[in-house]
């Protein structure tokens, strides 16, 4: 679904983003980018986005090579994610209704279709109540389920969650985490930069690590881990190896 | 586009006026005041140009004709004169009338008595000229036509000259008055709206990552600063509609200012009121589609 091959990302001030990273994510996974402040998540998520243009290497969406892609049909890209940030980033002047319907509008989705799809989406993210309340009267927890059914309620092939946990409350930011991996058993492959340790050591999913702008640790499963540069297969061989092995149960922390 | 999205910008474009109503306010206020010094420009423009025309009006060119000339000849002379390019109209003014005008301006009764025996007035023609500028031209015309007829040609060539460089000197200066308001007044929206938008540019970012199209964001700003400039424009229309026949009115009735006269207000408001809606309009389409464009490139 995506894949990153030898992309490097250098500022204009010469600060580091990416490194030579390669990666590749497959179609419904659920993968934590995580490391500390400049280690290059927040230029991972950009490139991915593309905010920003890598100075180096190629990205591939959904079988769609992103540097080739013309402004104009920039949206059309965007279309294909659903975007959760930490700030929530919702409209203050609208409800949640209008904040999550707005994502529909824009796909030009008819009135009928809004009303159908809107209130499924809230219930499915705990929202149905609040339709009618506007961001300033929901709680953290609350306004991160509603961008978070904003991003799904498209449909997208792909959800990137950048930091979604970080101004929460460490059971608000289960229930978030809990969300997103139902999104994700739904077939949804989910992104999520996170700095959240414990929980990214709870839920045993793949974890992608990086300092400095490169690609440090790549765990597929609790116990499987590779360094630096890496092919599909060989991650699929790993991983069947380690599950064969029963290594999946042992613990090795980062 | 499909009419529902339409009926979204509109809808957009309306909800941000009330909810950004202060900025909205401003951003009229400003529209309103660029556009009412401009019209203001424009009415005194108008006005000044229209008393320059009603004074060339007055302005005489007359051709005395000898006395020896019959009706036949003051016929064909008229149908010469009227030939001359530039020449609007030739009124005949024969020598019965012309005494008779001069009786009403003097007030001495014997020396209307032997003027009536004797009458001195020549008959005479007065010409219009279609443009003062052309005077000059119309009199070389009649000065070879004096074989037919002509005894002399009087005419106020100096005051010719003066207006016709003193409607000219108004034209310009209103039209670059004009254009120069008009241009500060789409510099000073622009940046009212800028604020505006920039105020907003956080919901353009969530817009732009939600994957909307650029025109998509654009169309309710740029129906925004439409309707800001529309009714930036209405103001001052409304105002110079209600006021400009009392201020004319008022300026009329003083006594000191006989010579004066006034477009009428359906002459003015023909001009004013397209004037001030197309430029309201046309600014606020400019400026909030300048400012947008800026924050487009996310």
């Amino acid at each position: 679904m995506i894949e990153i091959s030898n992309v490097s990302k250098i500022y204009e001030n010469g600060a580091r983003g990416l490194c030579d990273c390669n990666l590749f994510i497959e179609k419904g996974e659920f993968v934590f980018v995580v490391g500390s402040s400049g280690s290059g998540k927040s230029s991972l998520i950009r490139l991915l986005l593309k905010e920003i243009e890598p100075s180096s290497g190629k990205i591939i969406v959904d079988g769609q090579d992103i540097g080739k892609i013309k402004h104009r049909r920039l949206p059309y890209y965007r279309r294909k994610m659903g975007v959760v940030f930490q700030d929530f980033r919702l409209l203050k002047n609208k409800t949640v209704f209008e904040n999550v319907a707005f994502a529909m509008q824009i796909v030009q989705a008819s009135t009928r279709e809004i009303r159908r799809a809107v209130p499924q989406v809230l219930a499915l993210v705990g929202l149905a109540k609040k339709a009618k309340a506007y961001p300033n009267q929901l709680s953290g927890g609350e306004q991160q389920r509603t961008a978070l059914a904003r991003a799904i309620v498209n449909k997208p092939p792909i959800l990137i969650a950048d930091e979604p946990t970080g101004n929460l409350d460490p059971d608000t930011a289960w229930e978030i985490m809990t969300l997103l991996e139902d999104i994700n058993d739904r077939g949804t492959t989910v992104v999520v930069a996170t700095h959240a340790h414990d929980i990214v050591d709870d839920m045993q999913k793949r974890v992608i690590a990086l300092k400095n702008g490169e690609l440090v640790r790549d765990i597929a499963v609790r116990g499987a881990e590779w360094q630096g540069n890496y092919q599909e297969e060989e991650i699929e061989e790993e991983l069947e190896e380690y599950i064969e092995e029963g290594y999946g149960d042992e613990t090795q922390d980062d | 586009m499909r009419p529902r999205t339409i009926k979204y910008y509109i809808r957009e474009a309306l909800r941000s006026l009330i909810v950004n109503r202060l900025m909205s306010a401003a951003s009229i206020f400003a529209v309103a005041s660029s556009i009412s010094i401009v019209a203001i420009f424009y009415i005194i423009g108008a006005n000044v140009e229209y008393n320059i025309r009603h004074l060339e009006e007055t302005v005489g060119l007359v051709v005395f004709i000898d006395d020896n000339v019959g009706a036949m000849g003051i016929e064909r002379l008229e149908d010469r004169i009227n030939a001359i390019t530039h020449v609007d109209s030739a009124r005949f003014v024969s020598r019965e009338e012309a005494l008779e005008s001069f009786r009403d301006w003097i007030d001495d009764d014997a020396l209307l008595y032997g003027l009536t025996l004797d009458n001195p007035f020549p008959n005479a023609f007065e010409i219009e000229v279609t443009d003062l500028a052309f005077q000059g031209d119309v009199v070389r015309a009649l000065e070879n036509l004096r074989p037919y007829g002509i005894d002399r040609i009087r005419q106020d060539e100096d005051i010719a000259g003066m207006l016709t460089t003193l409607s000219t000197v108004v034209q310009i200066t209103s039209a670059s008055l004009v254009l120069m308001l008009g241009l500060i007044s789409i510099i000073i929206i622009t940046n009212t709206i800028r604020i505006t938008v920039n105020a907003r540019q956080t919901e353009i970012n969530i817009m732009k990552y939600v994957g909307a199209t650029d025109w998509f964001i654009r169309w309710p700003f740029v129906i925004e600063g439409m309707l800001i400039g529309l009714i930036g424009g209405a103001i001052p229309a409304t105002i110079i509609w209600l006021v400009y026949g009392r201020i004319v009115g008022a300026v009329g009735a003083i006594p000191q200012l006989p010579f004066l006269s006034f477009l009428p207000e359906d002459d003015i408001f023909m001009y004013v009121l397209p004037l001030a809606l197309i430029l309201g309009t046309v600014i606020g389409l400019l400026g909030s589609s300048w400012s947008v464009k800026k924050h487009l490139k996310v």
